[in-house]
């Protein structure tokens, strides 16, 4: 079994991190799935994981930086969908900005 | 916007496990939303609550995974969103979005689902094949945020 070096960013060795130990798997590991789903994406894991390796290869996915926030609590979530809910549909107002 | 605000057929689209959506979605959610809040509708929190979800479903947070595939717009896309608009007579971001998801279903055959509510787009995506989402039994008002769904084999 072969070795690699890479040299990158602390902040990605931050995030990978974080990333391989969301799905339970160590980094060694995750980078492997990683690395076989960028030639078989097929190999990528599970359906999210090989939808978006086979749309990144097609040169489809943008790349996003992360956010620095929490995610806002379920009932103030809850109240907030409720509320835009009501009157003037949110998706209406979506439509109207294409036009 | 349906994962942001109780609409009809809020339940269908919140289900969806995997969303692709295009990256024009980072402006027009949060437009839409402060747009509902200068109308008087939607309070400063409340806005700022949605707007935040909205973000981290898109991006993610160094603890939380995106919950969506942002698709970007590359020159192919826009050369078929161009055939789009002469083929279905789309509005030009209408026909962005369509294009959007020909070209994830072109790469991956399981985004089979197109979700939108407007009835010209819901008619073209149809015509091309994508089952819609959400279903006939939700009244189509004037349009929605489109969004592609990953079906389960």
């Amino acid at each position: 079994m072969g070795q690699l070096t890479l040299r990158i960013p602390d902040a990605l060795g931050k995030r990978l991190k974080v990333a391989a130990g969301a799905t339970g798997k160590s980094v060694n590991r995750w980078a492997t799935d990683v690395l076989h789903a960028a030639v078989d994406p097929d190999l990528a894991g599970d359906e999210p994981a090989v939808l978006r390796e086979r749309l990144a290869r097609a040169g489809l996915l943008v790349a996003v930086e992360l956010v620095r926030k929490s995610r806002p609590k379920t009932a103030a979530l809850a109240r907030a969908r409720a509320v835009a809910g009501r009157g003037r549909r949110p998706s209406e107002l979506v439509a109207e900005g294409r036009r | 916007m349906k994962l942001y605000a109780d609409e009809p057929g809020h339940e269908e689209v919140r289900a969806v496990e995997t969303l692709v959506v295009s990256c024009l979605a980072r402006v027009e959610v949060p437009s839409a939303l402060w747009r509902k809040c200068r109308s008087g509708e939607l309070s400063d929190t409340d806005a700022a609550v949605l707007c935040t979800a909205f973000e981290i479903d898109y991006a993610g947070t160094s603890d939380i995974a995106p919950r969506f595939l942002v698709l970007g717009v590359p020159p192919s896309l826009l050369e078929d969103a161009a055939r789009q608009v002469a083929v279905h007579g789309l509005r030009a971001y209408d026909a962005l979005r369509l294009a959007s998801a020909r070209a994830a279903r072109e790469t991956d055959s399981s985004c089979d689902t197109f979700a939108c509510t407007d009835v010209t787009l819901r008619a073209a995506a149809a015509a091309v094949g994508f089952a819609l989402l959400p279903g006939a039994s939700v009244p189509a008002a004037r349009p929605q945020r489109c969004a592609r769904r990953r079906r389960r084999a």
